[in-house]
């Protein structure tokens, strides 16, 4: 079983190296040991208050992989109704319930930038965030999510 | 990837290795497979797993699983196709598999996709209708046309189309014998069409477009009189088939044994009606 994960890692693996040029905002590292952990630096989307931001990703590939889902947590800080804001647990369907093996880490990754353009405040994980953007607050939302992307997503300044 | 880029531009397209890796394993597509309703493509080991997994995670039986790709709802997988059959795997495994052809039911689908004239030596066509030899019963009949009713229709129970064909041609051998009673001698060659027309009408509503070749098949193997392995045996030496090229996919065993058997090819022979009986 793991031999099939394996091999189709390697070739994500090898597709990421081709297709490095061709998408600038993700930049997937494999692990040097463990072809199981992964690394993603993701750029904030513009227009949102992640823009300019680089965002860190881990993922944790299982070994039944791409039948199971790849476990992906943010690791910088961010704020995001479907974001964990402690664990930086991920609150989308394609991660559960809607998981395609037809997936591949890179596609995940346009996932999740999609997701930070389009907040989903229905079912937040982070229930400060939802409730900032349900009753309508945008504006308090944005300063909030631009504040913390300037603490934990951008390079320090000085 | 690769295999791509050597055909690419060439226009060459080869069926099932077509270059586009399976999108599950990302590998080569090994025994390629398609949904049913959006003909999307994969392994059919790794669409099989997926089904499993999907179902394994539903509460009751699944009568459809979606793509993958498109997440359109299939019913079930089309594998291991040759051009004449195909098997289905369904999702809803209360629906059995379906019919699958056995080797020899595969065999005899794909002489249909060869011409019949290579065993005319061995099938005296001509003979057979004029020492009326179709008069006696032939106790391999019904295992043969169930066989061939099987391959053609790819279905099990073939009963009802067996049993009708057999009493259309037993109502026509009783109706020639009482005919040769009356009259001294009946024109073989009226017997011939009169009997190749009755088993066609027969056949037609079952088999449609196979049905003028099912009626020469049968034809030939009531002139050859042999039994069906006797037949079969001489049937695939003309085809070339009982070599490298069997069909099937667990042919080794057999190949192992008849590998040293003299490789002969199929030569369309010409056969000349008229028998010189002089």
């Amino acid at each position: 079983m793991q031999a099939s994960s394996r091999a189709r890692l390697f070739k994500e693996y090898k597709e990421v190296q081709r297709e490095k040029v061709a998408d600038p905002d993700i930049q997937l590292v494999c692990d040097d040991t463990n072809i199981f952990k992964w690394t993603a630096l993701i750029k904030g989307p513009s227009e949102t208050p992640y823009e300019g931001g680089v965002f860190q990703l881990a993922f944790a590939v299982p070994e039944h992989y791409p039948l199971q889902p790849p476990q992906v947590r943010f690791l910088t800080k961010i704020f995001h109704p479907n974001v964990h804001f402690k664990t930086g647990e991920i609150c989308l369907d394609i991660l559960k319930n809607a998981w395609s093996p037809a997936w591949t880490l890179q596609s995940v990754c346009r996932a999740i930038i999609a997701l930070m353009a389009h907040p989903e405040a229905d079912s937040p994980l982070n229930c400060d965030s939802g409730n900032l953007l349900r009753s309508g607050d945008v504006r308090g939302f944005n300063s909030m999510a631009r504040m913390y992307t300037r603490l934990a997503a951008m390079p320090k300044k000085g | 990837m690769a295999a791509k880029e050597i055909a690419g531009g060439s226009g060459f397209v080869d069926d099932g290795s077509d270059g586009d890796p399976c999108p599950i394993c990302l590998g080569p597509m090994l025994q390629d497979s398609y949904l049913d309703t959006c003909f999307h493509k994969f392994c059919f080991s790794c669409i099989k797993q997926w089904i499993k997994v999907v179902s394994s995670k539903a509460s009751k039986q699944l009568s459809s699983v979606k793509c993958p790709l498109c997440k359109t709802d299939n019913f079930s997988v089309i594998h291991n196709y040759d051009g004449c059959s195909f098997e289905r795997h369904y999702i809803d495994q209360n629906i059995s598999d379906g019919f699958v052809l056995t080797k020899e039911q595969r065999y005899r689908l794909r002489c249909y996709y060869t011409e019949s004239d290579f065993v005319a030596d061995v099938s005296d066509v001509a003979r057979f209708w004029k020492l009326q030899k179709f008069l006696y019963p032939n106790k391999w009949l019904e295992a043969w046309l169930r066989r061939e009713l099987q391959a053609l229709m790819q279905e099990e129970d073939v009963d009802i189309v067996l049993f009708h064909l057999v009493g259309v041609m037993e109502s026509f051998c009783k109706r020639i014998e009482q005919r040769r009673k009356q009259e001294a001698k009946s024109a073989e060659a009226t017997n011939q069409e009169q009997f190749k027309t009755l088993v066609s009408e027969a056949a037609r509503p079952f088999l449609m477009a196979r049905t003028d070749r099912f009626v020469d098949e049968l034809e030939l193997f009531l002139a050859a009189g042999m039994n069906i392995e006797a037949y079969d045996e001489i049937y695939k030496q003309r085809l070339g088939w009982n070599n490298r090229r069997e069909i099937g996919a667990a042919s080794e065993e057999r190949e192992a044994v008849e590998e040293h058997n003299v490789r002969t090819r199929v030569t369309p022979y010409l056969f000349i009606s008229e028998e010189d009986s002089d």
